[in-house]
């Protein structure tokens, strides 16, 4: 097992709220036009679909868990040696700094485009990494109760939903599975990037008390946010026509416009502030995580490998320009999360399955 | 110490973030309702109302320009204040009927595009143009109030179809359903109602009057909370307030040309009725008379449709849920000549608080 000091650790049932304020991000925001796209008004049955196949990722993440006492970079060490074992955790490592990287950056193209569009990148990013930054270096237990807050905090945002009943056709989404099979399971493909999130289980399992316990967690935070999202998209399929919706770079923003109360004419500023809430797990575990790897790969202390990330996250965020080039990225992201999850994950456990019927151990 | 010299720094670039443009009330023009016209070829009016708070009232300035099509006419219109003009309250936006029937798409995209307008901005069209309408003064909270409580009022209680930007966009982008907008006039220092412009694609091809509103209301929204006088016969007038109204729509026979069925169940109570004891015959006479008035004048509106090549209802968005891989433009085709039958159900519940 590795050794974390119990002090270090927590609760087997906060696994829930980590995966669930990590996996909703800025994919809410825009991920209905994208699968609409693909599978039309049956795509709510890929999230179900996307979600349903997460399920057995993350099956296939704590048995691998299981096999390495806990650590995964251990796993990736054992199997393939030091060097190749270190690169490979590094790419780890590379990811989790990507997601925060991108998350954050998306989230101010949502701030320039509906709120302030004279905001500079750079001013909003610096600010934002500082805070992340002050609150990862507390440790993982901070973190969590970020995760914690963020996630209870911006819950009412769902009671808006309701305003958007007044203008649904629920007959939209009829008939079911009017779409070919294949177009449906394409579209749960990229339903990935929206899904992304529950692998950092990787990382924080062995500041987990208990951790096997934590699994039910895991598969009920799974359960929610997949839930979550079927529910966003039969409201989002019901709202827009087809094409209109096509027409939407963030549908969910774009719904929140019909919503109006007595003291609030415009509804999407307070919601996007919110949102604010919703990244801030986000980029707080992307770093941690990207930071632990590399504590535990070089010679070096988390805080300052942190230091380092969040500079590289913070140039990489005045890169991206525009809306085309913040689309490529989350597209790439969205790829790699796929190939890592779907792919390599599979992959490294018919390997581990392998070598332990010859060796015995792993 | 590093982390609190790192905390210090993060704390300036908070507060620095603050330094976006402003905008302060007093310092600005906001505008409450926009208006669109045709000014010769290629050419195009617009109109901003902005209304000027005083003491005890509202006043209203209009500020009008001219453009070329292509150019965004209510920017031409900052070069005629000292102050910014902010579209972010617009509330109300008109089409004169001229413009109308020539497609008003690219002056509603605009606002669909704009981040800071809201989803349930009305649209309209003018009889007449827009510009005149914008000029009048109504009310005592300013015209851009006053328009927008008039539809606002018409809609909810009255037998205006639910209409916004939103409702315009999706059934603008809907393949079995085109748009209709509420339809208006100036008449001396008031605003009234005068029926609905229906649209094909983003032109406007046809107007229902007055008389028709509430068939096409309840055949359209399947909800209307609507009064509604029936005639019984030469003398006498029944009153009756519209409670419930349930719409079914079915089909049968092959996707390409379907039977179409429009059933219409209402549910209503007495609000005046002259002569006499509201009894059991009357009541089962008023229901039969309203029944059979609603019958034929929705088959009426509804066979408009078919020769104007119009689909205000959505029956080709409805059909397309009801058959597997259905083709819009096969059903279409055959559109006007579809069997359209309409049925109707008028329940009278209750008779008011005397008998």
């Amino acid at each position: 097992m590795a050794s974390v000091a119990e002090r270090l650790q927590v609760s087997p049932f906060m696994t829930f709220f980590v995966i669930v304020s990590m996996q909703i991000g800025v994919g809410v925001l825009g991920f209905q036009r994208v699968i609409a796209k693909t599978a039309g008004h049956d795509a709510w049955i890929s999230v179900l679909l996307a979600g349903a196949s997460s399920h057995l990722i993350l099956i296939v993440l704590y048995w691998l868990l299981q096999q390495a006492d806990g650590d995964f970079l251990l796993l990736h060490q054992r199997l393939f040696g030091r060097w190749v074992g270190g690169a490979l955790s590094s790419l780890l490592a590379l990811y989790f700094a990507a997601m925060a990287f991108v998350v954050l950056r998306t989230y101010i193209e949502v701030i320039q485009v509906w709120m302030f569009p004279d905001l500079k990148t750079w001013e909003f990013s610096l600010a934002f990494l500082f805070l992340c930054l002050y609150i990862t270096v507390g440790g993982f237990r901070v973190v969590v109760g970020i995760c914690f807050f963020c996630l209870i905090i911006p819950s009412y945002l769902l009671f808006t939903f309701w305003f958007v009943l007044d203008y649904t056709d629920f007959y939209q989404l009829l008939p079911i599975l009017d779409h070919p099979p294949s177009t449906i399971v394409k579209a749960a493909k990229q339903m990935t990037l929206t899904m992304l999130g529950y692998e950092t289980i990787l990382l924080f399992y062995p500041f987990i008390k208990r951790g096997n316990q934590s699994a039910k967690w895991a598969h009920a935070a799974l359960l929610t946010t997949t839930l979550f999202y079927a529910l966003l998209t039969v409201l989002t399929l019901a709202y827009f026509s087809e094409k209109q919706l096509q027409r939407q770079i963030w549908p969910t923003l774009t719904m929140w416009k019909i919503v109006e109360l007595p003291f609030i004419e415009r509804f999407e500023y307070i919601g996007i502030a919110n949102w604010l809430l919703i990244i801030l797990p986000n980029v707080c575990l992307g770093l941690w995580c990207s930071s632990r790897i590399c504590k535990q790969l070089f010679p070096v202390r988390q805080k300052t490998a942190l230091l380092v990330i969040a500079a590289i996250c913070f140039f990489s965020t005045l890169l991206i320009h525009d809306r085309k080039e913040v689309d490529f990225v989350n597209t790439i992201l969205n790829r790699v999360g796929f190939y890592f999850l779907y792919i390599w994950i599979p992959c490294l456990a018919g390997i581990t399955y392998i070598v332990k019927k010859v060796r015995g151990n792993v | 110490m590093s982390i609190r010299t790192a905390l210090l720094i993060g704390f300036t670039v908070a507060i620095l973030c603050g330094c976006l443009r402003k905008e302060i009330l007093d310092d600005i023009n906001i505008e409450s309702a926009v208006g669109f016209d045709e000014a010769g070829k290629e050419k195009i009016r617009g109109t901003v109302l902005i209304p000027v708070y005083k003491k005890g009232e509202t006043a209203n300035k209009t500020l009008t320009a001219v453009s070329p099509t292509a150019k965004d006419v209510l920017e031409e219109l900052q070069y005629k204040t000292s102050e910014p003009l902010v579209n972010g309250s617009i509330e109300t936006a008109l089409y004169g009927k001229r413009l109308a029937k020539r497609g008003i798409f690219p002056f509603v995209n605009k606002f669909h595009r704009d981040a800071s307008i809201g989803a349930r901005l009305y649209l309209a069209v003018v009889d007449g143009t827009a510009e005149r309408l914008l000029e009048g003064r109504y009310g005592r909270q300013g015209s851009g109030i006053y328009l927008s409580n008039l539809l606002k009022q018409n809609i909810e209680q009255r037998d205006l179809p639910k209409t916004n930007l939103h409702l315009f966009l999706k059934t603008y982008y809907a393949d079995g359903k085109d748009p209709f907008l509420p339809y208006i006039r100036r008449v001396g220092e008031d605003v009234q109602v005068i029926g609905v412009a229906l649209f094909r694609n983003d032109r406007m091809v046809d107007t229902i009057g007055r008389s028709d509103m509430f068939y096409f209301k309840i055949a359209a929204d399947a909800y209307s909370e609507g009064t509604h006088t029936i005639r019984l016969n030469r003398q006498h007038y029944v009153s009756i307030k519209n409670i419930s109204t349930k719409r079914t729509i079915s089909f049968s026979g092959p996707k390409t040309r379907p039977h179409i069925h429009v059933h219409l169940a209402l549910e209503g109570v007495v609000r005046e009725y002259k002569r006499g004891a509201f009894t059991f015959d009357v009541r089962k006479s008023v229901e039969k008379t309203f029944e059979q008035q609603i019958r034929s004048k929705t088959a009426a509106l509804l066979r408009r449709f078919q020769e104007k090549h119009i689909d205000p209802i959505g029956f080709g968005d409805l059909a397309a849920s009801r058959y597997r891989q259905f083709r819009h433009r096969d059903f279409y085709k055959n559109y006007s000549h579809l069997p359209i039958r309409v049925t109707a159900e008028v329940t009278i519940r209750d008779t008011g608080i005397i008998e």
